[in-house]
């Protein structure tokens, strides 16, 4: 069996005693398209932000390329990395956010290089350039210099790609990517991340946007209740609909 | 009655008063930049997770903004000799103004960190930026955008307080108004052009200010 990039084991998350998941099991290969799929609150959005460490988990692993991220044992004891080294283990991940988060004191440009110059240590130029061309493949090479508030809700998740991507993660997470945009403008975002996919970029995807999962994704994963509750190829969670949980989530969508 | 108006007499001397002008200005300056920099030093207490430092810049803030501005003034400039701190008039004012300052100050960053929407700020840590990374190249420049306009204000602010240096004798535009008066006991001459300077000098600022702010401004 191959070593998969994304591999998460018994992922178990409390807010206090509220639980949000347990039990969370999930691989990702290299050059694959997962899709989560739920309703709101069944802990799809808590789960991608558990691996890129902007949340905690209080129990299970999360090992990307084979390492433990964000907790280690040390004397059998589990201990959070400090966090200068989450600061590094976070280059692993890619995260698309569905408010965008662009830096709004920044240009596009800006946004796209920053990380390159201060976490890649590119010189200013190189960086600029770098980003650039991110740009263009987003398709917002004559934008560079817009600030976000100049931009569209669709260009601005474009941006928000580049940025993630530029930073050449080994794996994109993207969190309803296109929940905050008026529905004119998820198409273009939509195309960006197909297009991605086509390259063979690695990506997990939270969406509500099933006909795009049906489409895009190798593996659907629908999480029901802090569980993962059904999970395999596009054609099996979309048209066998093996369980009544998922033929009442599905039925909700026309799609 | 009649009173007999007479303004050439203290136009005759409107050089001190510019000279007052500019004093009073260059003092505010002085105390709003120096103010700034303990606001910042405090608004990052007042926001951080360590309870003490939470409660410093508490103490801080709520004994220097409810002590009167005045009673700073003399307690810096009466009392810190006695502790053996000799400082000259105008410093021990600028040092008066500027805690006093600086007690606004952390209000104002402490607001303008906290409106930061906070999936900026993990924007910012999920491409790999340190904490200290995301404070100066993302925290630092946006709160000085969301506060510019009260910076402006407060400096207009202060610059009015720096009459109150006249109770100490610095050579301001208040103090030179004084001194003008009782040369020429032109009572209302004296002060009506006092106050239009004042009037005029804070005009100006906050026109220039609001240039400045429509410049930086992030729509």
């Amino acid at each position: 069996m191959e070593d998969s990039l994304l591999r998460i084991r018994r992922l178990g998350k409390w807010f206090g005693s509220l639980k949000v998941f347990e039990g969370v099991d999930l691989d990702v290969n290299a050059g694959e398209v997962v899709s989560i799929i739920g309703a709101s609150g069944s802990g799809k959005t808590t789960l991608l932000r558990c691996i890129n460490l902007l949340e905690t988990f209080q129990a299970g692993s999360i090992l990307l390329d084979g390492n433990p991220v964000g907790y280690h044992e040390e004397n059998s004891k589990r201990k959070r990395f400090p966090e200068r080294i989450i600061a590094r283990q976070r280059l692993l991940t890619g995260m698309v956010f569905q408010q965008f988060n662009l830096f709004p004191h920044m240009t596009a440009l800006g946004n796209v290089s920053l990380g390159l110059r201060k976490v890649k240590k590119l010189p200013r130029a190189e960086a600029e350039k770098e980003a650039s061309r991110w740009l263009e493949r987003v398709g917002l090479g004559d934008r560079t210099h817009s600030r976000p508030s100049q931009l569209s809700g669709g260009q601005q998740q474009r941006v928000a790609i580049a940025r993630a991507i530029a930073m050449n993660p080994k794996i994109l997470l993207f969190d309803e990517p296109t929940s905050a945009l008026d529905p004119e403008l998820v198409g273009e975002v939509l195309n960006v991340i197909k297009q991605l996919a086509a390259d063979g970029a690695t990506m997990l995807i939270v969406t509500h946007e099933m006909r795009f999962a049906y489409e895009v994704s190798d593996k659907v994963v629908f999480m029901d209740n802090g569980k993962i509750a059904s999970m395999g190829t596009p054609t099996e969670i979309f048209e066998e609909r093996k369980s009544d949980r998922l033929k009442e989530f599905l039925s909700t969508f026309n799609n | 009655m009649r009173y007999f108006w007479n303004f050439n007499i203290v136009f005759a001397q409107i050089n001190l008063l510019l000279d007052g002008l500019l004093l009073g200005f260059l003092l505010a300056l002085a105390s709003l930049m120096i103010g700034m920099a303990l606001g910042l030093f405090m608004a990052l207490a007042a926001i951080s997770k360590h309870p003490l430092l939470r409660g410093i810049a508490r103490f801080y803030v709520t004994l220097l903004r409810n002590t009167p501005l005045l009673v700073l003034i003399f307690i810096a400039y009466f009392g810190l000799p006695d502790l053996h701190i000799r400082l000259g008039k105008s410093e021990s004012f600028i040092f008066a103004l500027s805690l006093y300052a600086g007690a606004y100050m952390t209000e104002v960053f402490r607001a303008g960190l906290e409106a930061i929407p906070t999936g900026i700020l993990e924007a910012g840590q999920a491409i790999g930026l340190t904490p200290l990374q995301i404070f100066w190249n993302i925290q630092l420049p946006i709160m000085f955008k969301n506060v510019l306009p009260s910076l402006g204000n407060y400096l207009i602010s202060l610059f009015k307080d720096t009459s109150l240096a006249a109770s100490i004798t610095i050579p301001e535009l208040t103090y030179n108004a004084k001194k003008i008066n009782t040369l020429t006991f032109r009572v209302f001459e004296v002060w009506l052009i006092t106050a239009a300077l004042y009037v005029i000098a804070c005009y100006l600022m906050a026109f220039i200010l609001r240039r400045i702010e429509r410049r930086f401004a992030i729509q």
